[in-house]
Formats: structure tokens, sequence, C-alpha cells
């Protein structure tokens, strides 16, 4: 492999109340009407929103989320982010020969801090997702949730304010999900982070976000923008979020039912 | 023996280099990858008479000749380990601000560890043989070596001497066998590979 370095791209150019911008944005992928993923994706997520992205399957939701992170760039259009985002994956993406408090704290390793400071931040860090007395296990130690939620920690440990989720609990239990929404939702709360999440599930993008955007597939455009205005804190079970769920499927199905006739 | 160490650690620093920097560039990828595996394939000894060629009977013969024959394993072990790291974790550690040089000091070697151990495993048995073969033809005078006392022993006409060194040298190459495997079953148990029974 090779590896390529991040480009270095305009930070500060979201504007001021935006955190995340997106301006025309294309992804292809080779030639021919399928290769075309994101088809002028315009998007643009105020500082502090926690916005929720929902489509079928192979919609391009992760080919967004790498765009936005720099990790790959687009074909055409712009995009703007105020500061670095960190993505989080559905699988949790820790270095298994690395301790839970190890890896909390290799952003801050890469980022040039002396051990004490970071492996006492690290602790911190672990001890704001409830995992204060399992700082010295290894992944494979660790339940699924247990995970999840040190994936959590090493997010907040790179200081992003812009967190890019990739369906990060996707894999997970539904009662040790509810668990997850709770203390993200908290989390989002305390630290005035933006988030983007991504989710095939209707009613976790509504009980989790201010704002559903529906992407319709191949190639992936905005089709939907909803306001969730329900008062928080939610429950994944609450009537309201059950309501305002069924009415986003309702258009979700009639997307994928056209998208079925071609 | 000591020269079969220094010549396995010369080599592993160059097999280690060589293998990251293959795996680093793509044309010295397509360039140098079949070549490592084509010189893999080739018997060490077939090496011997050019090297006594260009170095004479002396040590830098041996030493020659062990090179090239672990160097390519110990390479080859770096670059099929570090094609295996799993994207996610490149992924992840490049979002996490891992680039360069930090991304294979932080995220793609340790990664690719257990092969490179395994790499190194198999260098050492090439390396090793390419000693005693070495010894038995490239004879140094007043130098000892395991190699030399075997040929001696024979034409001395001193069997339990020779085979008595025979199993020392089958000794040490099981000792260094299993310190190999332990270090390797070391690196799975701390990432939770390790069969139950290890």
């Amino acid at each position: 492999m090779t590896a390529v370095l991040p480009e270095a791209r305009p930070i500060g150019t979201a504007g001021e109340s935006y955190a995340v911008t997106l301006r025309a944005v294309s992804k292809r992928y080779g030639a021919g009407p399928l290769g075309l993923a994101l088809d002028r994706i315009d998007l643009a997520i105020p500082a502090g929103q926690f916005l929720c992205l929902v489509g079928a399957s192979g919609c391009g939701k992760s080919t967004l989320l790498n765009l936005v992170s720099g990790l790959d760039t687009p074909s055409a259009g712009e995009i703007g982010v105020t500061s670095r985002p960190t993505l989080m994956f559905q699988e949790h993406a820790l270095l298994p020969w690395l301790s839970a408090v190890d890896n909390v704290a290799l952003p801050m390793r890469l980022a040039g801090l002396p051990k004490p400071e970071r492996q006492e931040k690290a602790a911190e860090y672990l001890r704001s997702v409830h995992l204060g007395d399992v700082l010295h296990k290894r992944p494979h130690e660790l339940s699924g949730g247990m995970r999840q939620r040190v994936a959590i920690a090493r997010t907040l440990a790179t200081e992003s304010k812009v967190l890019l989720m990739d369906e990060p609990f996707g894999a997970l239990d539904a009662m040790t999900r509810d668990l997850l929404h709770d203390e993200l939702e908290s989390l989002w709360q305390a630290r005035g982070l933006t988030i983007l999440f991504v989710t095939h599930n209707v009613r976790e993008a509504v009980r989790l976000g201010d704002r559903v955007v529906l992407l319709s597939s191949r190639p992936g455009r905005v089709v939907a923008d909803f306001p969730v205005g329900l008062p928080r804190p939610r429950s994944f079970s609450d009537p309201d979020v059950t309501a305002a769920s069924g009415e986003i499927t309702a258009a979700l199905r009639k997307e994928v039912a056209r998208h079925a006739q071609h | 023996m000591t020269r079969g160490v220094v010549g396995f650690a010369i080599a592993a620093v160059i097999g280690l280099a060589v293998g990251v920097a293959t795996s680093r560039w793509r044309p010295l990828r397509s360039g140098v990858g079949a070549l490592i595996t084509g010189l893999q394939t080739m018997p060490s000894i077939a090496w011997f008479p050019l090297a006594i060629l260009l170095f004479q009977l002396s040590e830098k013969a041996i030493l020659f000749v062990i090179l090239i024959g672990a160097v390519p394993s110990i390479a080859n072990g770096v670059i099929g380990g570090v094609d295996y790291v799993p994207p996610l974790l490149i992924r992840a550690g490049r979002n996490l601000g891992a680039t360069g040089l930090a991304l294979y000091r932080h995220v793609i070697l340790p990664a690719a560890l257990p092969s490179i151990v395994s790499g190194l495993k198999q260098g050492w048995a090439f390396a090793w043989r390419s000693l005693l073969a070495g010894e038995l033809i490239v004879a140094i005078a007043n130098r000892p070596s395991l190699g030399a006392f075997l040929s001696n022993s024979r034409e001395l006409g001193q069997p339990a001497y020779m085979i008595a060194l025979m199993i020392a040298i089958l000794l040490i190459g099981v000792l260094v066998d299993t310190a190999f495997t332990a270090v390797d079953s070391s690196i799975r148990r701390r990432r939770g590979v390790a069969a139950a029974t290890s």
C-alpha cells in the first residue's frame, strides 16, 4: 500500500455559524451513471447541531463521511470545516495491541503531548464514558459496547469539535445501544459538539438528531431534510419518536421504490 | 555462532529497511518485489562461488551469503504483514493524526508485527543454514567455527565428536526456534488471538 497524506484543506472556510459546509459536492468512482456515488450535495451543519444522515445501503453515506473527514477528496464541489473532524466507525477500530488507556492516548501522543499528561487525560476521557475501571484492559478483553465506548473516548481525545460517526452502534444489542445513545447525547450537550451521524435506522436518527437528512441512492442526493423538534432527553421508544420516524420512513420508502423502477 | 548472530542482526536491519521501503513505494515494489521472492528460492550455497570470488576466503564471504539468504525472508515478512494491515486501522490512524512515518510507527508496523516475527524466524533459519554451509566451505585459519570443527572431526576420524557437534547444532536451532515461538505466542496472547491452551 502507499501511504497518502491527508490533504491540507482550508480550515475556517465553513463560516462563523456553520461547523461543516458542503457546496455542490460530487464524488465519482469510475465512469458511467453507476460510477457517480454522490451528486451535487449541498449541506450546511450549524455548529452544535446533531445531524443524522439516513439512506438505504449503498447511497454513499460512508463516502460522504470520508470526504468530510479529509480521507478522500471530492471529484467536484467544496467542503469547509471549522476544525479537523474525527471519525468513528461501526467497528471499533481500536489498536488491538494497546490497552484502552493507550488507545485513547494515541491522538494525544501523535500530537506530541508528554506521557504523564496524556495518560492522565486519557483516563479522564475513559471515566467520562464510565470505563474508569478497565483502563488497562486490551480491546479483546472488553465487550462490544465497552469497545465502542473506548472508541468514543478516543474521538473525544482528539479535542475535535466535529464528530463524524458511521453507524457506530449498528453492531450492538438494543439495550447497550440505548445506553450509548444517552451517553452520546449528554457528551454532545456537555461539550458543544457538532455531530454528523450516519445510520440506516430511522428511529435511531429521530432519537438522536436535531435534524434528519435523507439521502437517495445511486447517485446519492439530498432528497429530504426534516427538522426534529422533539424535546430532549428522548428515548428510543417514545411515542413521539415513533410517530416522527414513521413519517420519515414513509418518505424513505417512496424514495427506495422510485429507484427500484429504474 | 557469533558470526550467525551478527549476520542475522545485520540481515534483520537490512531486511526491515528493505521491507518497509518496498511496501511503501509502489515503484520500488514492482521492481524489487519479484526479485526478493526470486532470491528466496535460490539455495544459499549457490552463492558461495561468487562470494569467494568477491571476498576471497574471508569472514565477509560468509557474511555475504548469510545476508543474501536471510534478508529476503525478513523483507518478505514485513511486506506480507504490511499488506494485510486492516484498512480500517489505517483510516482510523490517519484520521487521528498519524501521517507518514508516524503512521508506520504507531499503526502499520505494530499491526504487521506477527508477520514480521515470522519473517525473522524464517530469516534466522536461512542465516543459520548459510552459516554452517559457509563454515564448511570457507575455512579461515585460527578462527573457531562449528563448520571447521565438524569437518576436522571427520578428517581426524572422531565420529563421536562429530555427532556431538551435530546434536549441538540441532539444539541451537531448536532453542532459537522456541524463542521465536514464545515471542509469537506472547504477541498473540496480548492481542487476544491465542489458542486457549497456549
